[in-house]
């Protein structure tokens, strides 16, 4: 057994994790507001990293500026696709908006390889971030910490928002009674186009965090949306705290069993995550709503 | 004594009865004319297209027997399909062509797959069974890439014979085209008896309203497994005929964007009408090779038009037809 | 000889909210038993708790001597217990005849059945309710554009089509007219001849009227139970109610 390939992996998971709790909150936010599943949040992932990369090129910035910019034009671009395709059709049933977003992802994924093609793009890590630390004897990629620190940081952030600020107790309130919304004189209209957008945000700034350690390329955000999926059913969609324990949970499965059984490892957490689901179907931190 | 109590109902079979003989009529003629064309000069990449179009029908077919009939919307349809190619295409190549054996052979993978996964997922649904069945299309996808000694990863699997049929090698794309429109004719047919009986009207209460079904009598879950069982074991089917037609498959066979693929061809020949998604089938084969420009405009145009698609017109073409007669006869009257 | 429907202890709690706590009901054989309350009493609570949509936190449901305490719904009609609903709950998009046949379909056993075509003998039956109910010039209408009170009346269409011992009936007057509610009053002492009949009503006159025995709920308790003039000349009764029935009186 050895023990710095063990620590290696829990350590990738950790920083797997931190990534995947920011997409699945955004995810779960979406949901637990507009009961809206975002089938492209994977795409809005991918289309940070891409908006990082540009501005970079294009604009000649640095990464630490570009990374603050990327989220910023993902943002209106989710609010607008969000009022032209998803809030017209929200009192449809369910499956609706879940194949518009099907769509949507097909879109923005085929507009991204359109204006940048197929290939996959590498970035290095960026100064000042750019060597290996020493952790417990083995010698760890630093950008890959501080990453993991920022979307921690940006996560505890939204929690904070969510319970402590007024706007926060709202969207609680009309996530747990959707009839709140008009007792609480809520644009709900509005609420959801903004909270869509903020969830984009979230999603874009992932995925441009995360580019130097990842890679770029038009299917970044897949894996990552499948992976979010799992979170959420497995969290109960519309539960912050289920999402942030599930998310560990998975990158920590993926990353220690990824290590030693390679992609065997995801059928093994697809496994899991079904057996959870036969003992809870509504998510294993319970008042998550399934269906 | 029950004429008595109905005096509508020798009229009302009389119209069933003969609705349903014009429209066998209409399938038939069909098939009939399809048959023909190879003999009638028509290119032979054209009886390609229509070849793997009809793969596609039988697929889209069960599809909609899954989510149109019993309204289980699924994003991972490339499951069964995927499963049933390599297991039909492996064995075909390690075995023996004929085209039953491997058959049987897909189906005792895809059934035994179908009835393990489905006793579990289908107790799930709405968003959760869709997102569900996703991930389990893409752990088989992650399963192909990654069992490199079986599948070859993601070179895919190549060296699949020409199929045999009694004996006979089926060496051109005619016979083979045939052999298709003969399989999707059959599986038309089979179906079409199915949603007709007394199990499918049960589909389209479960549809309606699952729970006031449940309060009449049925036991919903076990309904749900056998209609996911029953459409995984057809998907097989067409996973056999596209293994043969291509001499082999990929681990893309079993991807999220082929789920996609089949997700529209049946909600763009709309949903419920089995006849809808084998022309929406069609519609989409022909379609993708004139818009062969390059991938990615194609991923693009595909996104733009399934959203249109859901947005403007839910119930797909066949809505299209069902709202024109609807129309017609407000006019008649 | 069995009674049809017997609750014992019935109790349900959603987390800490207490919904129904000892609750006891004794039905007899083609009897017409009523229960009411005030809102939130826990009527609806106690009607999904027998009916499968609820599992009961505690106690025993049993029919026709048999415990079915907990079994899902499809079970309990197979045992002979049909429900309707509050909200109307017809399967909009298929023919009323479609509707009842579905019933009549699972009666006979026949919801697996793979072929032949759909069957006449379920059409035959639910053609035969229908008529029985007064429906039958209606039977080939889309469900969902039937009038309200008409749509009351085909939820218990497609009950009876079940054939069952023991019919609950939730609310079957909500919404009708003076007019429908007394035809839908006659309608459920017809079908004591087949069924006894566990009601849950607002419409007092329709309880006095029909009932055989009453029993009243308020707070996830029973508060009285017996035939109707004793229940109406009981005290802890006219508290409970006092301003509904006065309402309902005038």
């Amino acid at each position: 057994m050895d023990l710095n390939f063990l620590f290696v992996n829990i350590l990738n998971g950790v920083v797997y994790g931190s990534f995947l709790l920011l997409t699945s909150l955004g995810l779960s936010l979406v949901f637990g507001l507009g009961r809206v599943v975002n089938f492209a949040h994977g795409a809005l992932y991918a289309m940070g990293g891409y908006a990082l990369i540009a501005v970079m090129h294009a604009g000649g910035a640095g990464y630490w500026l570009a990374l603050a910019v990327a989220p910023l034009l993902v943002i209106p671009m989710a609010m607008a696709i969000e009022r032209a395709t998803i809030n017209p059709i929200r009192h449809r049933p369910d499956v609706d908006t879940l194949l518009v977003t099907f769509g949507l992802s097909s879109m923005i994924v085929g507009a991204i390889e359109y204006v940048w093609g197929t290939g996959t793009t590498l970035l290095p890590p960026p100064s000042p971030f750019t060597g290996t630390v020493d952790v417990l004897g083995n010698q760890y990629p630093l950008y890959r910490l501080v990453a993991a620190l920022v979307s921690l940081l940006v996560s505890a952030g939204v929690f904070a928002i969510i319970q402590f600020t007024p706007m926060g107790l709202r969207i609680r309130a009309i996530t747990d009674d959707p009839g709140m919304a008009e007792a609480l004189g809520v644009n709900i209209k509005r609420l959801l186009t903004l909270v869509f957008g903020f969830a984009a945000g979230l999603a874009a700034l992932a995925g441009a965090l995360g580019a130097p350690i990842f890679a770029i390329h038009p299917e970044m955000g897949m894996n990552i949306l499948i992976d979010s999926f799992l979170v959420v059913v497995l969290g109960g969609l519309g539960s912050l705290t289920g999402s942030a324990i599930g998310a560990f949970f998975v990158a920590l499965t993926k990353s220690i069993g990824g290590g030693y059984f390679a992609e065997w490892s995801t059928a093994f957490l697809f496994l899991i995550v079904a057996l959870a689901l036969i003992v809870r179907p509504t998510g294993v931190f319970g008042q998550g709503r399934v269906a | 004594m029950t004429t008595d109590v109905w005096p509508d109902r020798a009229s009302a079979i009389k119209t069933e009865v003969r609705t349903r003989r014009i429209t066998s009529l209409l399938i038939f003629g069909g098939a009939a004319l399809l048959a023909l064309l190879p003999f009638a000069g028509i290119a032979p990449f054209t009886i390609t297209l229509l070849t793997e179009a009809m793969i596609f029908a039988i697929w889209a077919m069960s599809l909609d027997l899954m989510t149109g009939y019993t309204g289980m919307l699924t994003f991972g349809h490339a499951a069964g399909f995927g499963l049933g190619a390599y297991a039909a295409g492996y064995f075909a190549r390690e075995v023996t062509g004929d085209f039953f054996a491997a058959l049987l052979v897909c189906e005792l993978v895809v059934l035994s797959v179908a009835l393990a996964i489905g006793f579990v997922t289908t107790r799930l649904s709405g968003a959760a069974f869709a997102i569900v069945s996703l991930c389990i299309a893409q752990v088989l996808f992650q399963i192909a890439v990654a069992w490199r000694s079986v599948t070859e990863g993601m070179d895919g699997l190549v060296g699949v014979p020409l199929p045999r049929i009694f004996g006979v090698t089926i060496h051109n794309g005619r016979e083979f085209y045939l052999l298709t429109l003969l399989v999707a004719l059959m599986v038309y047919l089979a179906l079409r008896q199915l949603v007709a009986s007394p199990f499918g009207r049960t589909l389209s209460a479960i549809r309606t309203n699952a729970d006031r079904a449940a309060a009449v009598g049925i036991n919903v879950a076990l309904h749900k497994w056998l209609v996911f069982v029953i459409a995984w074991a057809v998907a097989g089917i067409a996973g056999t005929l596209m293994v043969f037609m291509k001499a082999g498959t990929t681990p893309m066979s079993l991807y999220w964007v082929e789920s996609g693929n089949v997700l529209i061809m049946a909600i763009f020949g709309g949903l419920g009408t089995l006849l809808g998604p084998m022309i929406g089938a069609i519609s989409f084969v022909f379609l993708r090779d004139a818009l062969t420009t390059g991938f990615a405009v194609w991923q693009l145009a595909f996104g733009v038009v399934f959203v249109i698609v859901v947005l403007v017109f839910p119930s797909g073409l066949a809505g299209i037809v069902s709202l024109l007669r609807m129309l017609l006869w407000r006019a008649r009257s | 000889m069995a009674s049809p429907l017997v609750v014992r202890d019935l109790s349900k709690n959603f987390g800490a909210l207490l919904a129904v706590d000892g609750f006891n009901l004794d039905i007899r054989s083609g009897q017409v038993h009523s229960l009411i309350g005030p809102n939130g009493a826990g009527k609806t609570t106690v009607f999904n708790c027998i009916s499968g949509f609820l599992r009961p936190a505690g106690g025993q449901v049993v029919l026709n001597g048999r415990d079915v305490t907990a079994w899902p719904p499809y079970r309990l009609v197979a045992a002979g217990l049909a429900r309707t609903f509050q909200i109307t709950q017809v399967f909009s998009d298929l023919t009323v005849l479609e509707n009842v046949a579905l019933g009549a379909r699972s009666r006979l056993g026949r919801n697996l059945q793979m072929w032949p075509r759909a069957q006449s003998e379920a059409q035959d039956r639910a053609y035969e309710v229908l008529d029985m109910l007064g429906l039958a010039r209606q039977a080939g209408a889309k469900a969902d554009h039937l009038a309200h009170g008409d749509k009351r009346v085909l939820e218990i269409a497609i009950a009876l089509a079940l054939q069952p011992h023991v019919l609950l009936l939730d609310e079957p007057t909500a919404g009708m007219s003076p007019g429908e509610t007394e035809r839908m009053g006659e309608l459920i002492r017809r079908t004591t001849k087949h069924a006894s009949v566990l009601l849950v009503e607002h419409d007092m006159e329709i309880v006095l009227g029909i009932s055989d025995e009453i029993t009243v709920m308020t707070q996830g308790r029973v508060i009285a139970s017996g035939p109707p003039d004793a229940v109406s000349r009981d005290p802890l009764v006219r508290d409970a109610y006092l301003g509904a029935l006065d309402a309902e009186a005038l």
